[in-house]
């Protein structure tokens, strides 16, 4: 039997076992999911609150005085700190270069489409945008349709990448790993340079390296002599990709079992306890016992929650109510990119003060059930659930480990 | 209402698991042989998006498709359920309807047969196999490559060392045990017998009275090479020989993963088999290390392990401070079914066995021993030959054959099948090799 047992490889879910590592290290995890999980179609840095001015910790504990049912409510603002600073200090153990030094401020960063966004957090690869000076230069690669330098910037430049006959379109990825090459980003680096023409800084597409992203960008910076920094692409994030990639060695190395695949195709309760979960296996259900279990199977885009034509929302594992409006028609607004989001975002399960999902009853679904991420419930009125996404699901997944480590 | 709901089952069928596909190209990224080549657009696009192209009643369109290596990523990380891999094969076994399929590959398809055949002229084929010009005449007459690590034939079949076994029993066997069905594989019978052995004698350990009754190769070879009419027929006689030992609850226990995927999964999913005796034979079959896990969980399985400092002296020369890597081949990682043999070996005292970072070794079954997929095939597995030298150690550990061929050869290390280090552990040796 496991100690802990996680179900769902997202942002929760993955750091979850991260944390759980951490906090007690000799513990028996094992992490279960359908598939890859969220970070892979994620810019990777760490939304903890955009709109905060300031100190970011700040404005969440203003935010969850206003929304006390509010996932960071839940958490508490002491798991959030904690968590980002756990997560930081993980991210920068495995290369990624993750900083989380208080007090927390957003940051500035820049996206495909000319726009500017506000994470707290970022990885390396992110992080020149601050210093990127008033004329950074945004460069594409020709005949990537996947990437146009000038919906980027005024400044732009296409460069013809040294590779040979492309009998298919290129993914992100396979540009990262083709900057993993010393020869390849050598010779973007001769062709940028060419076109520098007084730019304050070089921005690329986010795909400088799989593997040795920091050499990368170091390498780049130092033969451009400017900042270098990464606009995120269309998924498949590398930085996202990166991350995963990362943090499965690190997990599989602190003897983590890393299951991704099959889902838990329910759990298997006695009374008001959780004995385990049983996985949609080849050939038969297995099931696997654990102490207590995380539920981190995100919400109706993570694939935790379920709804069906007449509007009706369930959860797929434990059969949780969901809080949810009925009436489909209310379930979107009318622009798509709406800053506020869409009420569907917000649907989920509640859980009480011990991360515990709760019944219809109001009780705890089970004494060693917990929850984390975006399959919680976020109050109607409360910020979009994307402005504080990566915040709710680590704080959520920090403060859910600290207490399923609890269970005897 | 919980999993009902989320299973629609038209939408359970290989071909029809292409509509849940989002485009995200997950699949691509994760997919090994694409980081590797130029020569393969990926599981999306030969998979759930040239399925579309795909009318039942016309040749495929896409002959990409055939760099596919079937190791089956693709489906696992799929968050949505499509199963890439299966339509791939599927796709694959049109192809070879529609064009024929050559030599090299109707060989090797037909390893069950070369195995049993080889036996009887073990000494010169396993002389002749290392002879570097003949395989040189192999690769350029045949398209198998010279490179790749080919088995040694044992000289003795398991099932020949079974049967001298069984009718040398002095002591009728114990009606009272419960009764374990096991599922060989052509690689044990006639490459690898010791490992069948070892897992009669570490189940016998366990107090299980073990039947080998007459099975068939399990077809994956056939499969994978798109012969798949053929592979239905083996498919067929294994649902026939051992249906009904799982319809009465007996176990059907297997030691090497693929095959026994191929009789959990395949045949319906690949194959197309969805009667009732398939189903009941899938549900009845369990990977080796998964049935000893089963077991330790009801407590009933013998932990009398014997730390590694009592381990044969070569074998600790072996390990000596290292960490044992233990590489999960896809084939296991397809089972969902954890890593039964890594759960096992941590009971063993002072073992260190950790999980390589890998997706995949590369082999992929018969798709490196061909002369144009070789380069792949050693690309594929460079990461985890790189990490297992790396970590120094000169033992790794993996669940099947060929991957164990394989990173045996590319590594340097002595790789083993987990049973192995468990029947050290147990103080068991394999019986000695029956003299035909
Ligand atoms: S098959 Fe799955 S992983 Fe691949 S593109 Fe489609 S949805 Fe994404
Ligand atoms: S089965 Fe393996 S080689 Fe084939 S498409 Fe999927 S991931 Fe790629």
């Amino acid at each position: 039997m496991d100690d802990l047992l996680i179900i769902g490889a997202g942002w929760a879910g993955l750091s979850a076992a991260a944390f759980a590592v951490h906090l007690k290290p000799s513990a028996k995890i094992r992490l279960i999911a359908q598939g890859i999980g969220s970070p892979i179609v994620t810019p990777a840095w760490l939304s903890l609150l955009d709109s905060a001015q300031g100190d970011v910790l700040e404005s969440v504990r203003d935010l969850v005085t206003r929304h006390p049912e509010h996932p960071y409510a839940k958490a508490g603002v002491d798991a959030l700190r904690k968590a980002v600073q756990l997560f930081a200090q993980i991210g920068a153990e495995i290369g990624l270069g993750y900083q989380a030094e208080l007090p927390l401020r957003n940051k500035r960063v820049f996206t495909a489409l000319g726009s500017q966004q506000s994470p707290a957090v970022l990885p390396y690869g992110y992080q020149g945008a601050a210093i990127a000076g008033a004329q950074p230069l945004f460069i594409g690669f020709e005949g990537w349709r996947d990437y146009y330098p000038a919906l980027s910037g005024a400044h732009f430049a296409l460069i013809a990448p040294p590779i040979g006959a492309r009998p298919w379109d290129l993914t992100p990825t396979d540009y990262a790993r083709h900057f993993d090459q010393p020869h390849f980003r050598a010779e973007v680096a001769r062709s940028v340079k060419a076109r520098l023409n007084g730019a304050t800084s070089v921005a690329f597409p986010a795909v400088l390296g799989l593997e040795g992203h920091a050499e990368v960008v170091k390498m780049l910076q130092d033969q451009l002599g400017v900042p270098v920094f990464e606009l995120p692409t269309l998924p498949p994030s590398v930085p996202g990709t990166r991350l995963y990639n990362k943090l499965r060695r690190y997990l599989l190395d602190r003897r983590v079992r890393l299951q991704i695949g099959h889902p838990v195709r329910r759990g298997v309760l006695e009374g008001k306890r959780v004995l385990g979960v049983e996985v949609a296996a080849a050939g038969k259900p297995q099931f696997f016992g654990a102490k207590a279990v995380i539920l981190a199977t995100g919400n109706l885009y993570g694939g935790g929650l379920f709804s069906d034509d007449r509007g009706r929302v369930w959860e797929g594992v434990f059969g949780i109510p969901v809080q949810h409006i009925a009436d489909r028609q209310q379930w979107f607004g009318v622009h798509m990119l709406a800053p506020e989001g869409h009420a569907v975002h917000h649907f989920g399960v509640r859980a009480n003060a011990y991360m515990q999902p709760l019944g219809a009853d109001g009780a705890p679904v089970a004494e060693n059930l917990f929850v984390a991420g975006h399959i919680l419930a976020h109050p109607m009125d409360a910020p979009s659930p994307f402005e504080t996404a990566e915040g709710v699901a680590l704080a959520t997944a920090y403060r859910a480990v600290e207490l399923a480590l609890m269970q005897p | 209402m919980t999993t009902e709901l989320r299973e629609l089952p038209y939408l359970q069928e290989t071909p029809f698991t292409a509509d849940h596909c989002l485009k995200c190209n997950i699949c691509t990224q994760a997919c090994p042989v694409v980081s590797v080549t130029d020569l393969f657009p990926g599981p999306k696009t030969v998979g759930p998006q040239a399925q579309r192209f795909r009318d039942p009643d016309l040749p495929s369109p896409d002959r990409s498709v055939e760099y596919c290596s079937g190791c089956g990523i693709c489906t696992l990380v799929c968050p949505h359920g499509v199963r890439v891999m299966e339509i791939n094969a599927q796709a694959k076994a049109k192809l070879a309807e529609a064009r024929g399929f050559s030599l090299r590959d109707w060989i090797l398809g037909h390893n069950a047969w070369w195995g049993v055949l080889g036996t009887l002229f073990a000494p010169l084929l396993n002389r002749l196999f290392r002879f570097k010009p003949f395989r040189w005449l192999v690769e350029k007459t045949l398209g198998i490559s010279a490179r790749a690590a080919f088995p040694t034939w044992a000289g003795y079949t398991f099932r020949s060392w079974w049967r001298k076994r069984e009718r040398r029993r002095v002591v009728p066997a114990d009606n009272s045990r419960p009764v374990v069905v096991y599922y060989h594989g052509c690689s044990t019978n006639s490459y690898e017998p010791h490992i069948g052995k070892l897992a009669v004698q570490i189940l016998e350990h366990n107090g299980f009275r073990v039947i080998v009754p007459p099975q068939a190769c399990c077809g994956l070879p056939l499969q994978s090479n798109g012969m798949f009419a053929e592979a239905r027929r083996f498919a067929r006689k294994n649902v026939h020989a051992l249906a009904d030992y799982a319809r009465r609850g007996i176990p059907i226990v297997g030691t090497a993963s693929s095959c026994i995927m191929a009789l959990k999964s395949d045949y319906e999913h690949v194959l197309g088999m969805h009667d009732a005796d398939t189903k009941a034979l899938a549900s009845g079959v369990y990977d080796f290390c998964e049935f000893l896990w089963h077991l330790h969980q009801q407590g009933k399985l013998k932990t009398d392990f014997r730390p590694v400092s009592a381990f044969p002296l070569e074998v600790r020369a072996l390990i000596g401070d290292s960490i044992v890597p233990y590489h999960a081949p896809c084939q296991l990682k397809a089972h969902g079914i954890g890593r039964p043999a890594l759960d096992l070996l941590d009971l063993i005292p002072e073992l260190r066995a950790i999980e390589m970072d890998a997706e995949c070794c590369g082999i992929a079954g018969t798709y490196g021993y061909k002369a144009e997929k070789r380069q792949i095939a050693e690309d594929v597995g460079a990461p985890l030959f790189r990490r297992i030298r790396e970590s120094g150690a000169r033992l790794a550990i993996c669940d099947t054959e060929t991957c164990r061929w394989h990173i045996a050869q590319m590594s340097g290390a002595r790789v083993v099948h987990p049973i192995e280090l468990l029947a050290y552990a147990y103080g068991i040796a394999p019986e000695q090799p029956a003299i035909i």
